[in-house]
């Protein structure tokens, strides 16, 4: 397990006008080593779930378990006080005092999450990241992230140049100044200042929005060489194509809650015409297909090639 | 990030809302005059200020302006108030001063007292004044307001109609440019940058990983900007025509005459030096005297 | 040439006066057709777009909107005539709410105060938005955003419209809905000319013609059965073609040649 969300709640601005309730009653686990894909309509609390593991926003209440260290809303010996206080207490419920127990156990069981530490193994790479970009040259910019975590100018250094060639961006670049890149380029080099930190969870929040569907095929592929890696992969997306041909988990969010989590496999199969999301074209087609009596089996078939051929097979033997 | 309301316009349908916000403009200039004036006596000045600061609160309810909301202004003022009436203590001096007590060697007069006193209500006054203000009309409104102020400069070909635009574009952006700041610093804030402490030149570094991003974000804005207003056919040197116009009404005629009588009145009391002071003490001797 | 909308001859345009990302164009464009025009990112796509708005001056050669040249003298005439909408919802978001931005076209244009409200809550109802006419833009999603700018622009009653990846930034519902849109759009008027572009190119379809965009030059032009069936070479540029040709060029493969021209017909073909 490398993230665990244990009854976190989590309201944006309590006690102000602006207050709003985004996520409720979170129990999730995210699997070491997995490809995770966090699927739901905007607005389903995606976004707010992954600022969280890198403790950007702290739970209203519950507390996430990142890497066996602790995120608690309050700093843990004052949270561990309050549980205690609730289990004691007499006007809350027997429910409420359950999950004071199960959170104090975890509680107990770990230590507090150390901010920078926990920084610098998880790694976040937001929608449109080429903002982020400020340095003078390249190779700067993409060695900030380490300096940060205390690798010294030579480190950080190689650390950047390893992750620039990661990401195909060759020394020609290096003394650059990142402005005059194009779209494309940038959003690599700002992956890159990700990547350079060598952190073992990454989180990737639609990393392919407005790139071409080349660019966006070939950017998804080096995310999945680094999940073989051995890191595990938190993915934000819209596109069911990638969670069908990436991900090895689904987890799908609804209104602030997690609706389930399963695998890609199991979540396409089931669905029909349900508002969640939408499937990938060409299982659309197939559903559709099937629909009409044609009896496709739709687990078998990852592309139109395969369809192709299922089909010729059903019509040969008509 | 965007829960930092500027200027807080709460939306909603008063008689002050409804006025036009020339009229508001012009009476906020004028009652914020009225704040300084200094009349000779200390008893006839808390005497103005306890009026003007019963008129606003009138006002204030009008608008539907919750007064909690003002004094939360006010937390930061109190630290400010203190300091100022130490220094005030030991160097304010005036012929008229009276001495109140000693502490040891050191005399405490009167009115340095006084005269922190003065600044912290006209602070008062003038925070509430502007807070009607701003509570009740639009920031579009209010430079729809200032534009019509600047008409005169027309005459010297002063780019009247160019800089109320930019000013009004510039209050349309702000929550945009505010949020995209929250998103900025989340992401430096997740490659380790920590806004809040570290070295100087920690911070440096910090400041210009925000910065930098922001006015980048702000260019391509503007460019972006002015292709769409092109395109819809802007011409900043040609005629157009407006969608909201200010129209002066009854009750606006009414407002200006009632901040006339009151500035004609103010003035009236000063030039005349009348003091209103002896009358209130007598007042309250009298009423102490119906209760016993 | 009086049915030919838009006409470009030659016509080249650089931003640093050192290469070229618009290279010897020539192109007709008709009146009344929708047009797709698809590119990998940096093929000058949204350059064209800006050139033939009269947003941008082309280093050589020469546009011509209704035979209009599109230059300094006649910019002001030809301007009515062109309408854009562009990707990013929030920098052309111009009022400060729903109405206010409607109403900037509108101001632009001289329309007398009095006609503007009547006008501002058509175009609204047009694009769904008559319950949020007095929203900001801050509390509005990417997908309303693009309708309140599809608004704006119909309510200056513009003969061309381009859409430059006006669905790039929008989540699946945004991009729906913008297409769908778009669709209603030509479909209630048949002279309007519509030109959108996009490398999403599963919303080509419908369109009229389909022009492909290369390194600044124009790779292919033509139908989109046309253009779509050349796999390869849209693939040896960064393109995909959409989900009806690759099923047909993968039945292809398997010796079954399908004729259908839209997916509803292919799913009749496949499996009567």
């Amino acid at each position: 397990m490398a993230v665990k969300f244990r009854h976190v709640n989590f309201t944006y601005s309590p006690k102000s006008p602006f207050e709003h309730d985004a996520l409720f009653d979170i129990n999730l686990e995210i699997d070491k080593n997995s490809f995770t894909a966090v699927i739901g309509h905007t607005g389903s609390g995606k976004s707010t779930l992954i600022q969280h593991i890198n403790a950007l926003l702290l739970p209203t209440s519950g507390v996430v378990n990142v890497n066996q260290s602790l995120i608690t809303p309050v700093r843990i010996r004052k949270y561990r006080r309050k549980l205690e206080k609730i289990i004691k207490s007499k006007k809350k419920t027997n429910e409420e005092k359950d999950i004071a127990k199960s959170l104090l156990e975890e509680s107990n069981k770990f230590s507090s999450y150390k901010k920078k530490k926990l920084r610098s193994e998880v790694g976040i790479v937001f929608q449109f990241p080429e903002y982020q970009l400020f340095e003078e040259t390249v190779l700067k910019d993409v060695s900030f992230g380490p300096r940060n975590f205390g690798k010294s100018k030579e480190e950080a250094l190689n650390l950047a140049k390893e992750a620039l060639n990661r990401v195909g961006i060759d020394e020609t670049y290096y003394e650059r100044s990142p402005f005059e890149l194009s779209g494309g380029e940038k959003r690599r080099v700002a992956i890159a200042g990700i990547l350079a930190m060598k952190p073992n969870i990454l989180i990737l929040d639609e990393p392919t929005a407005g790139l071409d569907p080349l660019s966006s095929q070939k950017m998804m592929e080096l995310f999945f060489e680094i999940y073989k890696q051995g890191i595990t992969i938190i993915l934000v997306t819209h596109d069911m194509n990638h969670v069908l041909n990436y991900a090895t988990h689904v987890v799908v969010m609804k209104d602030g809650k997690v609706e389930r989590k399963t695998t890609p496999r199991e979540l396409f199969a089931n669905i029909k015409g349900e508002d969640v999301i939408s499937l990938p074209p060409l299982y659309k087609f197939m559903h559709e297909l099937a629909d009409r009596g044609c009896p496709l089996k739709i687990d078998n078939i990852n592309n139109e090639k395969d369809l192709a051929k299922a089909i010729k097979e059903i019509k040969g033997h008509a | 990030m965007r829960n930092i309301s500027l200027g807080r316009y709460l939306p909603n349908n008063t008689f002050i809302h409804r006025l036009d916000p020339r009229l508001k403009f012009i009476s906020l200039i004028i009652m914020m005059s009225m704040v300084f004036f200094r009349f000779p006596s200390v008893g006839m000045n808390f005497i103005y200020y306890g009026i003007l600061f019963i008129v606003l609160l009138i006002l204030m309810m009008i608008s539907k302006i919750r007064i909690k909301s003002l004094f939360k202004q006010l937390k930061a003022l109190w630290f400010m108030m203190i300091f100022l009436l130490i220094i005030n203590l030991f160097t304010y001096r005036v012929p008229e001063q009276n001495e109140l007590f000693t502490i040891g060697k050191f005399i405490v007069y009167d009115a340095p007292i006084y005269q922190t006193l003065y600044i912290f209500i006209r602070l008062l006054l003038m925070v509430s004044l502007t807070m009607i203000l701003t509570s009740t009309t639009r920031p579009l409104d209010l430079t729809s307001a200032i534009e019509w102020f600047m008409y005169p400069l027309k005459l010297i070909k002063f780019p009247v109609h160019q800089i109320a635009m930019t000013l009004s574009l510039a209050l349309r952006f702000i929550p945009l440019l505010l949020d995209e700041t929250g998103r900025i610093m989340n992401a430096q804030e997740s490659r380790g940058v920590d806004f809040k402490g570290g070295k100087f030149s920690e911070k440096i570094r910090a400041i210009v990983s925000l910065m930098v991003p922001l006015f980048v974000t702000a260019f391509t804005l503007s460019e972006d900007l002015s292709f769409a207003m092109e395109a819809r056919g802007y011409d900043p040197s040609a005629k157009r025509t407006r969608y909201r116009i200010m129209k002066f009404r009854l009750g606006d005629l009414f407002s200006f005459v009632f901040i006339l009588v009151c500035l004609a009145g103010s003035i009236l009391l000063l030039v005349f030096r009348v003091d209103f002071a002896p009358f209130v003490v007598n007042l309250f001797d009298l009423v102490k005297g119906l209760f016993k | 040439m009086k049915n030919i909308a838009i006409s470009l001859n030659n016509v080249s345009y650089s931003y640093d006066k050192k290469n070229d990302v618009i290279k010897n164009v020539s192109l007709n464009i008709e009146k009344g057709k929708f047009i797709s025009v698809i590119g990998h990112n940096g093929s000058g796509k949204s350059t064209f777009a800006k050139l033939i708005m009269g947003l941008l001056e082309p280093k050589e050669g020469e546009i011509k909107i209704f035979d209009l040249p599109l230059d300094g003298e006649h910019i002001s005439q030809i301007r009515p005539y062109l309408g854009i909408v562009f990707q990013n919802p929030d920098n052309q978001f111009i009022g400060a709410t729903v109405r206010d931005d409607i109403a900037f076209g509108l101001e632009n244009q001289c329309y007398p105060q009095n006609e503007m409200d009547p006008l501002i809550e058509e175009y609204a109802a047009r694009v769904g938005m008559s319950e949020l006419l007095d929203k900001e833009p801050g509390n509005l999603s990417g997908g309303q955003k693009q309708r309140v700018a599809i608004a704006g622009v119909l309510a200056m009653h513009p003969k061309i419209i381009v859409f430059d990846e006006a669905t790039a930034m929008l989540d699946p519902q945004g991009k729906e809905d913008i297409n769908k849109l778009i669709k209603l759009m030509k479909k209630k008027n048949k002279e309007l000319t519509l030109i959108t572009i996009t490398h999403n190119v599963e919303e080509t379809q419908t369109s009229d013609d389909v022009i492909v965009f290369n390194e600044g030059e124009i790779y292919m032009k033509g139908k989109p059965e046309e253009v779509f069936l050349e796999a390869e070479k849209l693939r040896s540029i960064r393109l995909d073609s959409p989900l009806l040709y690759r099923i047909k060029e993968a039945f292809l493969l398997e010796g079954i040649k399908l004729k259908s021209k839209s997916i509803e017909d292919l799913k009749e073909e496949i499996w009567p």
